[in-house]
């Protein structure tokens, strides 16, 4: 899986750039965690599909993160993910943003 | 040694490899048996001590082939052994082609293709073969460059085309009969799983509760098709003392196949105990949670847990990230309740919401395998056409309703291989009266217990004739 991962002031990006996140690719993007700064976006833009795998994982990741005071948002997420995001509870803890509200931060 | 050729290997009735297996030693036989007949029949001035050579050496060479197998097979040849002994035959070969050509190396074929086999490198075999051939003439160039002068018969061409035959039928024989065996092993053990997964299959099966129920007014039906034999989806129904619908709840463990399959019987298992001491399913569903915590390397479980109370026709409903269910009456709505699914966090508590089932009311519980069903091109049923399908098949009665709508997937996927197990759940609280007065005795029975539950007269309520000893670990 390949993540591509921007830093800016206090806002770290990470793009997910496969179409599918499973347990594998899931690990990658908590490997990425130490990475992350006090406010995160990870962007679904290429995601099509996300196992259950790829949810636990993802939901394991957030929570975590939200201990540790980070802010994290979800950006391009289709509608269906949405409701996915919905059901799971993960919008609790990573809100989904628009795109367009948070490039100010990148730039910042 | 003959039955031991035609019975090896055993059992391959109908089997190609086996019966070309069979045809190639036959053919080694009697091309030897041929050769032999010619070389004593062909008179005393065309016969010579060469052909008795090349025979005897073909024998040798097929003894060894067929004997050194047997020998192995029983223990009392170790590889080492067989090596050895196929090094000496080698030497024999290499050292009569001086006398009777260099065409009798082609015995060295059935020798090649054991070693081959007993390295388990099919490549061995054809760099062995590629180096003999090679060596082969290299041999023949040497004997023409020294003016090597082999003495020739009568028939000393065709006794050289029969052995030369006869080693390549062997090579071929030896071959086949190993490859046969390693077919036939892959066949018995694919068979032997598949007959434990259709065991695994009937076990899990009829570990699920009825498919149906009907009491009073109320009706369940249910419906799970797992993505193979055996799958992580499950449904289960609490009764209230044998008469009625009390709790349904649907579930989907991560995964697919024998590992969801076995977490989904330690989270029924679970389930089952805590529902029956609990009546509230928000309580329940973080008992389960707690419980589940407690277990190392548990993979994530979404489920929601539905309580009926007949009295007030109200549903109390918690949802560990399962699939909002959907309430149909003339009109359609979620109830969107959100909740971490189970095996993720240990702090989490869930809500509970009372939604009112008035009589004609269906409720839609299922799992996201109705949803992520996909057809042959990849894409996916999804909300819109199962929210499509269910409009149009509320007024049917339940059972009917179940199977429009697995109907509907079926079209839908046209035969692509299902991706994920798919469980359906409808509850229906029909508008016809009871005759028998059941639903009536139920009803009360059930008022009795939420009102001894809210007057907070037990910390936690234990539904009668659901005592924990009456309950079985799996």
């Amino acid at each position: 899986m390949a993540l591509k991962i921007e830093q800016g002031n206090d806002v770290t990006m990470i793009h997910i750039l496969n179409d599918s996140v499973d347990a594998v690719s899931a690990r990658e993007i908590s490997a990425a965690g130490n990475q992350m700064q006090n406010t995160t976006i990870l962007d679904f833009g290429s995601v099509l599909f996300i196992n259950s795998a790829g949810i636990s994982a993802l939901l394991k990741l957030v929570i975590e993160a939200r201990k540790q005071g980070k802010k994290l948002f979800a950006v391009n997420v289709t509608a269906h993910h949405r409701k996915v995001f919905e059901m799971v509870d993960m919008l609790r803890y990573m809100p989904i943003a628009k795109p367009d509200d948070m490039l100010p931060l990148m730039k910042s | 040694m003959l039955e031991d050729l035609w019975n090896t290997p055993k059992q391959k009735k109908g089997l190609t490899e086996a019966r070309l297996y069979q045809l190639a030693v036959g053919l080694a036989v009697v091309a030897t048996l041929l050769a032999i007949t010619i070389a004593l029949f062909s008179g005393s001035k065309s016969t010579s001590w060469t052909i008795w050579l090349q025979i005897g050496v073909a024998g040798l060479v097929f003894a060894f082939t067929i004997g050194g197998d047997k020998l192995t097979k029983q223990g009392n040849l170790d590889s080492r052994g067989w090596l050895i002994i196929a090094g000496i035959i080698c030497a024999i070969v290499f050292i009569s082609s001086f006398f009777a050509g260099d065409y009798l190396n082609i015995l060295l074929a059935p020798i090649l293709v054991g070693v081959g086999q007993r390295r388990g490198d099919a490549r061995l075999i054809i760099y062995l073969s590629l180096a003999t051939a090679g060596f082969i003439l290299l041999e023949h160039i040497v004997f023409l460059l020294v003016g090597w002068q082999i003495p020739q018969t009568d028939y000393q061409g065709t006794i050289a085309s029969i052995i030369a035959m006869s080693g390549i039928g062997l090579s071929l024989a030896t071959f086949l009969g190993t490859h046969s065996k390693v077919v036939e092993s892959y066949r018995e053990e694919a068979a032997s799983k598949a007959s434990e997964m259709e065991v695994a299959h009937e076990i899990q099966t009829s570990l699920m509760p009825p498919s149906e129920i009907v009491t009073g007014n109320w009706s369940m039906a249910a419906r799970s098709m797992p993505a193979r034999d055996v799958g992580g989806d499950f449904y289960e129904y609490i009764p209230y003392l044998d008469k009625g619908i009390g709790g349904i709840a649907i579930g989907d463990v991560a995964g697919k196949g024998i590992p969801a399959a076995l977490q989904m019987a330690v989270v029924r298992t679970v389930f089952r105990i805590e529902a029956r001491r609990r009546i509230f399913p928000a309580e329940t569903l973080y008992s389960v949670n707690m419980a589940l915590q407690a277990e190392r390397s548990f993979g994530m479980v979404t489920m929601l847990y539905a309580f009926v109370d007949p009295t007030t026709s109200t549903l109390h409903v918690a949802n560990a990230g399962h699939n909002f269910p959907i309430i149909l009456n003339g009109t359609m709505d979620e109830v969107r309740l959100p909740g971490l699914p189970l095996g993720i966090d240990d702090s989490v508590e869930y809500d509970e919401r009372q939604v009112k089932i008035v009589p004609g009311t269906s409720v839609i519980f299922y799992t996201d395998g109705v949803i992520e069903a996909m057809d042959s091109n990849g894409e996916m049923y999804g909300y819109e056409n199962f929210r499509d399908a269910v409009l149009r098949y509320q007024n049917l009665e339940s059972r009917d309703f179940l199977d429009e709508i697995f109907k509907e997937i079926s079209d839908f996927t046209q035969g692509a291989p299902q991706s994920d197990d798919i469980t359906v759940v409808i509850l229906q609280n029909a508008m016809v009266e009871s005759e028998d007065g059941k639903s009536e005795e139920y009803g009360r029975e059930v008022a009795a217990m939420f009102a001894s539950v809210n007057a907070g007269s037990e910390e936690i309520a234990v539904l009668e004739g659901f005592e924990e000893e009456s309950v079985n670990w799996i």
